[in-house]
């Protein structure tokens, strides 16, 4: 019974995905307000912890303002995917990394 | 305008934390509103401490509706969002199967533990639908057996918020990264953020591994190789497919994922990895850049991503 709950038809995860984005982003950038008040409740009530930090870079940059990732039509594979939102990918830089991602 | 970045690292969620920020002298504001989300944070959602709230919550399965903090609420709120809109694939009610598993205390002591004698099992995975959350009331109610995780999402969500708050506080651009799951907000320094591709998010900096510029949004890296232990004559790790209740079966090392936003790269990359030989597609149709490494080093690319220089 399990099995079939977690086996969805593509169709409806696609969908699903499309109402993902919608509910991830107005959570993520709704709740911020209401995380920093919460933040700063827990920083009166819970003792921190110390970090051991080391500052690593001093690397002089160039800063620019941007806004958000530009966002383009997508193409779909199959009808049965709705129209959704590509992110630009990466591009490959020589400069040296600042942070890694990877397996945790 | 000229900047200098700086950065602080530091042990955090049994994984490392990492701000970067474009102007050094935002670097204090920034860390210390990093420091205090991650506190709030480990109190409630850690899966490890006696005292957190998630810990109570699970305790609470089959005895109906407990009250939870804010924090914790909106984590689980987030996570059901997510396990909904994959059809299930990433699902915070995969913590007893993890459980019984081995993965039962912080990664830390369970790496340290002699695997060779412990004999794992394993529990179907009940569904997101077996969690019963009331927003107004502030309560979640676990039906009998149910047991949350909230590893695939929690992190992620985290490093999107303090990204946003702390450049907010520090005036200026911000990358956190949290075990590797990257946010990034604010001004960019010019050629975006750099950042190293790894199997483990820990690598030594000496390391090879490709190097791509982020603007905006984030990056994050599933993988099989590194929360990884020994149980018996098997080893497993720590991505359950809800499927089956058991260690997902992939022909991927690591999947990496561009998006909008940290908390979209990390539910991409994780559910790319559950499924498989579908991952590309999935990932494609959704117009999400990734860039696949098979078990043997060989590397998929999708939507985009810059294939590794020589």
């Amino acid at each position: 019974m399990h099995r079939a709950r977690h086996e969805p038809s593509p169709r409806a995860r696609d969908a699903g995905v499309a109402r993902l984005r919608r509910a991830t982003r107005f959570v993520v950038f709704g709740a911020t307000a209401l995380a920093g008040a919460f933040a700063g409740l827990a920083a009166h009530s819970v003792p921190g912890h110390k970090s051991r930090s080391v500052a690593v870079r001093t690397t002089t940059r160039t800063v620019r303002t941007t806004t958000q990732a530009a966002t383009t039509a997508a193409t779909t594979s199959d009808d049965a995917t709705p129209a959704t939102t590509a992110t630009p990918p990466p591009v490959t830089t020589t400069v040296a990394p600042v942070a890694t991602t990877g397996g945790t | 305008m000229i900047a200098e970045l700086a950065s602080v690292s530091f042990p955090a969620l049994g994984t490392t934390a990492l701000l970067c920020v474009a102007e050094a002298e935002g670097l204090p504001a920034a860390h210390g509103e990093l420091e205090r989300k991650l506190s709030a944070l480990d109190e409630a959602c850690s899966r490890f401490r006696d005292d957190s709230d998630l810990v109570r919550l699970n305790a609470s399965a089959g005895c109906g509706p407990v009250r939870v903090s804010p924090l914790l609420l909106e984590a689980i709120q987030v996570a059901l969002a997510v396990a909904e809109e994959t059809g299930g694939l990433v699902d915070p009610t995969v913590g007893r199967t993890l459980r019984l598993a081995g993965y039962d205390r912080r990664f830390a002591t369970v790496r340290l533990r002699d695997g060779s004698t412990f004999r794992p099992s394993f529990a179907p995975v009940p569904g997101w639908k077996q969690v019963e959350l009331d927003p107004k009331g502030r309560t979640v109610a676990l039906a009998k057996d149910v047991e949350l995780d909230l590893g695939a999402t929690a992190k992620a969500l985290a490093s999107d918020k303090i990204a946003c708050s702390a450049a907010r506080v520090s005036g200026t651009g911000v990358l956190v990264s949290l075990g590797g799951d990257v946010a990034v907000d604010g001004p960019v320094p010019d050629g975006g953020w750099p950042i190293r591709i790894a199997d483990d998010h820990a690598a030594d900096p000496e390391e090879p591994g490709p190097t791509v510029a982020l603007s905006a949004g984030g990056l994050a890296t599933s993988g099989t190789t590194v929360r990884r232990w020994l149980a018996g004559q098997v080893a497993l790790h720590h991505i359950v497919d809800p499927r089956t209740g058991r260690p997902a079966e992939t022909p991927w090392r690591t999947v990496t994922v561009a998006g909008p936003s940290c908390l979209e790269a990390n539910v991409a990359s994780t559910a790319a990895v559950i499924l498989g030989e579908e991952g590309p597609a999935w990932l494609a149709a959704r117009g999400l850049p990734a860039r696949l490494v098979r078990e043997a080093g060989a590397v998929t690319y999708v939507g985009g991503w810059p294939e590794d220089s020589a």
